[in-house]
């Protein structure tokens, strides 16, 4: 298939001529009819022959120009409905276009549809959803990871090159492990959140799922930078990642012990610590080294993030636009509760504050690990993609298979989440690598190496 | 901190957040988030005296745009109102929010 090739691939054959941006289009919208139906990454499908259309407008002036993608359905697109998968929002269509969309449709992208997550990123698998479970390509029967669960399923199923998830506790990695997807989790500030519906406004992140570091590298080129509609963004300049990506220098890879104690999947635990290995071979050095704070951080994840969820969906009063508040799912309503507990007079320091204070030590943490190394190796997942249902029945299991991605947001380093391996079943195996605050080139250099140097992002599910 | 969360906790935190949660609906969720709260309990074991809180991470201080009205974001009235469940004469319409009487 066309769109098994790499976005620098087919940005070559558009210019050559080999195939057209109509080729990959009609590609990816053969896949969607074909695969949707069952996997349900897609809530909203842009229609065949507008997005031909826009394809026929568009002139090659970027490498993105011409190639088709998906949104996470949390960015607001104007006159397409955004429902961030949640029945509150079922007929919303936005007045106004995220900066996301608008920066991805001025370099020439082509936008196809709009992807399934949990509801307002409430969740690590996708069926906290009101428009049904997005499955796993890999196997059916199991869930794609979450929040941004559909982008990762559609890209991993053939229905666009490339996907923009929002990560604001592992939800841009979690599914990229899942799915076999090279996904980035950027250094809070990095690109911008305009137009991106609020999860948990101080850890959210916008960010590329694709299939190869070099895709995330291309792909984050166009989308970061300033914007002066978000006063979080960051100002500081944007590297040519692209470009660079081949550059290497010996790395010292930090392996901090606590993240591969109880708990985590033996085959799992193999295939990351294997990356290393590889690493090593290409002249990384690597080093044990302890983060003791670790298993703190589902307490300070899970009070913050609701805390700020629970005032990011006051807004939500059905009166300017949206339906009730009666229709938020059980898991948002908990994560709701929680938040204003922890928030409400008499538990505000014992909750709230005292969370945001090891959040301190968290930053203090990852700054002392990361001026002994270059970067860390962490897992993405405690297990390999769990069954339908399976995370559902139980909710504080549901939050506590989030641990290995959830102490990286509170601080606002970046992560890249890559694929290194399989379990024995065959369902694909992440690892993630953390650098310091805005290394997103270095990372990106790295998985890149890595990904010259193995093939399993190269892998495709049977379908 | 243990603090034992029961139906009428859950009532009350659902009245601050303006969720309507039937009362048989109450009991569920005081059952699913007490084992939530208690695992949050290990925070007790940090010392956190004299640690300041971190609220965001950027590092900046306010960035504040010029005063200038920005024409390419601003809504018609048609725009603004064209999502709203129900409208009248241009306006937004809302329930009373003090009674009668």
């Amino acid at each position: 298939m066309l769109i098994d090739k790499s976005i620098s691939e087919l940005a070559t054959g558009l210019r050559a001529g080999d195939f057209s941006s109509a080729d990959l289009i009609n590609e990816c919208y053969d896949n969607i009819e074909k695969l949707n139906p069952e996997i349900n990454a897609l809530i909203t499908i842009i229609p065949r022959e507008q997005a031909l259309k826009k394809a026929s407008e568009t002139k090659l002036t970027n490498l993105l120009s011409g190639i088709p993608y998906v949104l996470k359905d949390c960015f607001v697109t104007e006159g397409i409905k955004t429902s961030a998968a949640s029945k509150v929002l079922e007929n919303f269509i936005p007045p106004y276009s995220a900066t996301i969309y608008k920066k991805l449709s001025q370099a020439g992208a082509i936008l196809i549809g709009k992807a399934n997550m949990d509801a307002w990123g409430h969740g690590g698998s996708t069926e906290n959803t009101d428009f049904g479970s997005t499955k796993n390509p890999w196997d059916t029967t199991r869930v794609a990871g979450g929040s941004s669960g559909g982008p990762a399923a559609a890209v991993a199923s053939h229905m666009a090159v490339f996907a923009i998830g929002e990560d604001t506790g592992g939800s841009i990695r979690n599914p990229s492990a899942w799915c076999n997807l090279t996904g980035l989790k950027v250094t809070y500030g990095r690109v911008s959140r305009y137009g991106s519906i609020s999860y948990a406004s101080s850890f959210d992140t916008v960010g590329p799922m694709a299939k190869t570091a070099q895709d995330c590298a291309i792909i984050l080129e166009t989308i970061a930078g300033v914007d002066q509609y978000d006063a979080t963004s960051s100002t500081q300049p944007v590297s040519s990642y692209n470009s660079q990506i081949s550059n290497s220098k010996n790395i010292v890879i930090g392996i901090p012990r606590e993240f591969y104690a109880d708990g985590l999947d033996p085959e799992i635990k193999k295939s990351v610590l294997e990356v290393a290995q590889t690493l090593k071979k290409s002249g990384a050095t690597i080093k044990e080294i302890s983060m003791p704070l670790f298993d703190l951080c589902i307490p300070v994840y899970y009070l913050i993030a609701p805390s700020e969820t629970s005032s990011n969906l006051g807004r939500y009063d059905g009166i300017r636009y949206g339906t009730s508040r009666d229709n938020f799912t059980d898991e948002t309503t908990r994560r709701i509760l929680i938040g204003t507990y922890a928030l409400s007079a008499g538990y505000y320091d014992a909750y709230y504050k005292k969370a945001q204070q090891v959040r301190t030590l968290f930053i203090q943490e990852y700054k002392k690990a990361l001026s002994e190394c270059d970067v860390l190796l962490q897992p993405i997942t405690p297990t390999p993609p769990t069954k339908l249902g399976e995370l559902m029945s139980d909710p504080l299991k549901n939050l506590l298979s989030d641990v290995y991605t959830t102490s990286q947001n509170p601080v606002g380093v970046p992560s890249l989440a890559l694929p290194c391996g399989f379990t024995s079943s065959g369902l694909p195996i992440g690892a993630q690598i953390i650098g310091p605050m805005f290394s997103e080139q270095l990372l990106l250099q790295i998985g890149h190496q890595y990904q010259q140097l193995t093939s399993y992002h190269l892998q495709k599910p049977k379908l | 901190m243990s603090t034992v969360i029961n139906s009428d906790t859950v009532s009350k935190v659902a009245k601050l957040a303006r969720l309507n949660i039937p009362t048989e609906k109450s009991d569920l969720f005081a059952s699913q988030i007490e084992p939530i709260l208690e695992h949050f309990d290990s925070l007790n074991k940090i010392n956190v005296a004299g640690v300041d809180p971190t609220y965001q991470v950027t590092g900046q201080k306010n960035r504040l745009r010029d005063d200038i009205v920005d024409t390419t974001r601003m809504f018609t009235q048609a725009q603004a109102l064209a999502n709203a469940p129900k409208s009248h004469n241009g306006y937004f319409v809302t329930k009373a929010t003090i009674s009668k009487k």
